[in-house]
């Protein structure tokens, strides 16, 4: 086993976030992308009650909270700074400051009338901001802001530079910038297809520089490969699809993996593929990583080649339910993930202190980690009658 | 496994295509499954939506075009199947109307890797906005056999209200047709729900002018 695979394959829990008076399910996260030497290293969850709940990532206790936004989609830190960002569907893009206590949007980008916004994201130099829409009458819509905060504008509403209409024919699920090249984005939605752009060029046409199709309805798109020209999605029928954007203008063909159904190729030692969430292309080795899951809260790792997809090792012991969210830190190899038993889990390359009891009982008895109690899947059927 | 039984699927596909005190109408009326969930909410659940691959096609009047390369636009010749080639695609470049024109005519499209790349660049974004961008066709496939799975193949996607309906069949099938397709969609659409059975509330079948009738 190569050594990445083997960094995944020694992941264990190092830490559990502390249990809160609403459990919700955590459907989103992301790490601040500043280093701050004397405060500790920040994570925003996106949480299925409408709120943002901002954490120290060593402790995972909670630092503050931003309530009270019902239709958030998203959670993204800026690149320069501890801003962090979410879409609504009440046709805006929030941002707050994840180091202030107050409660409010530092800033908002509004969008024109009627937008839902259920995706977005923000370039890799936090120059502008791009929010996927559903399908309102026959537009899906892809709105762009100028993101810069400009010391001279008191405003904290920012309105559109502008939006493409005419690219998608359905609810836009994913929108991804290039990692490096801020004038690159991708987009993805129900309608199946995955379009990318290139935004300095003027008019909506010609910046589109193609359109992949993954026959299905698209929830996850990633950019991968060295100087990230290859494009993958994963799809809700639990479809992966994986493009060589290096072969436009080749005649090599641009597909290089179509899996219709990952479920019924991949071969789990003892167990099963309930779900994919979605993708880690790892930098220092090249190679790209699909994450999936179990209903139990298993998550399953798979790595990438032209042949398939082939599994790498199972994390247990870990989630108790659907796990739908997750954070992979290049820095130190480590993983934040968050599902809808509500818990966010830091995982670390390394032996544990102790082993942890059976799965069922979820005690972890030690003096050197804090006793959590679990959410069993019974709790779900709780929380539905009150 | 299963909660509906084989037996109890014929009947009910048999009551929907050969119930006697129908009308006869002058179209053919497709057979849909109608799905109603529970236990599912919308807003925080992973969204349910994706294609379902039948076995045999449900809407026989679905065309098919091929956008090929001239490999294979000389094999759609051969099986009659309808095409258009590079020199003619490119006549629709820049040629909005023309372009909408082609997207109204054909219900779904196939297109060869070379051309399907050069899609957004040779007719701009009339496919996509029209739904209908093309699937890739490949050298190493029997054209036929693709055009059939793409006519096979039906989209769902469940938006606010829990429930949605799938294409099966239509009237003119034998009972083993709209059986078997309802019983992949079935078995596909309840393994994506994450609590499969217990996230299904109901599932009727239909035919379009009479009646739902419950199979679960």
């Amino acid at each position: 086993m190569e050594k990445i695979e083997e960094q995944f394959a020694n992941l264990n829990i190092v830490k559990r976030s502390s249990e809160t008076k609403e459990p919700t399910y955590l459907l989103g996260i992301d790490t601040s992308k500043t280093v701050q030497a004397e405060k500790g290293s920040l994570v925003a969850v996106l949480c299925s009650n409408g709120s943002i709940r901002i954490y120290d990532k060593e402790r995972l206790n909670v630092l503050r909270e931003f309530r009270g936004y019902p239709g958030l989609n998203g959670v993204k830190f800026a690149n320069s700074c501890d801003s962090v960002y979410s879409s609504c569907t009440d046709g805006t893009v929030k941002c707050w400051d994840a180091r202030l206590a107050s409660e409010k949007p530092v800033q908002l980008f509004k969008g024109y009338p009627s937008n839902i916004f259920i995706s977005f994201d923000i370039s890799c130099n936090d120059h502008v901001i791009c929010a996927g829409t559903e399908k309102v009458d026959d537009d899906a819509l892809l709105v762009f802001w100028d993101a810069r905060i400009n010391s001279q504008d008191l405003s904290t509403t920012k309105d559109p530079l502008g939006a493409y209409s005419e690219t998608h024919s359905d609810d836009i699920t994913q929108v991804c910038f290039h990692p490096s090249n801020p004038n690159m984005v991708v987009s993805g939605s129900t309608d199946g297809l995955v379009n990318v752009f290139d935004i300095t060029v003027d008019n909506e046409e010609d910046a589109l520089v193609t359109t992949c199709n993954s026959v299905s309805s698209v929830s996850y798109i990633g950019w991968s490969g060295k100087d990230y020209k290859q494009i993958y999605c994963m799809t809700h029928d639990e479809g992966f699809c994986w493009w060589d954007l290096n072969h436009l203008d080749t005649n090599e063909p641009i597909t290089c993996l179509n899996i219709p159904d990952v479920r019924e190729v991949i071969n789990v030692k003892e167990g099963i593929l309930d779900y994919l969430i979605g993708g880690i292309y790892h930098e220092k080795t090249d190679k790209l990583f699909v994450v999936g899951g179990t209903n139990t809260g298993i998550i399953h790792i798979m790595s990438c080649t032209t042949s398939g997809l082939v599994h790498v090792t199972r994390l247990q012991g870990g989630h108790a339910a659907t796990v739908r969210s997750f954070c992979w830190n290049m820095q130190d190899d480590s993983l934040l993930t968050g599902g809808e038993d509500a818990q966010l889990l830091l995982w670390k390359p390394g032996a544990v202190e102790k082993t942890l009891t059976k799965k069922d009982s979820m005690k972890i008895a030690s003096s050197v980690y804090q006793r959590v109690r679990v959410h069993s899947n019974d709790s779900y059927k709780k929380r539905k009658k009150q | 496994i299963s909660k509906v039984s084989r037996d109890s699927l014929y009947e009910v596909v048999q009551e929907v295509l050969h119930e006697n005190q129908r009308k006869r109408q002058k179209f053919l009326e497709t057979v849909e499954l109608q799905i109603s969930l529970k236990n599912y909410d919308s807003q925080k659940d992973k969204r349910f939506s994706g294609t379902v691959r039948l076995k045999s096609t449900p809407r026989p009047k679905f065309s098919v075009c091929v956008l090929g390369d001239q490999q294979h636009c000389d094999e759609a010749e051969a099986v009659d199947i309808p095409r258009v080639d590079t020199q003619a695609l490119r006549k629709l470049s820049k040629h909005k109307k023309l372009v909408r024109k082609l997207a109204k005519k054909y219900d779904a499209f196939l297109a060869s890797e070379s051309m399907i790349k050069q899609i957004p660049r040779i007719l701009g974004p009339g496919l996509n906005k029209a739904g209908k961008f093309p699937s890739l066709l490949t050298h190493n496939e029997n054209m036929v056999a693709k055009v059939d799975e793409v006519k096979s193949a039906v989209k769902f996607q469940m938006k606010k209200v829990l429930c949605l309906a799938v294409a099966a069949g239509h009237m003119k099938m034998t009972d083993d047709e709209p059986a078997y397709n309802i019983h992949l969609a079935v078995s596909f659409l309840v393994s994506l729900l994450k609590k499969n059975w217990r996230n299904v509330r109901a599932l009727y079948i239909q035919s379009t002018m009479s009646k739902p009738q419950r199979l679960y």
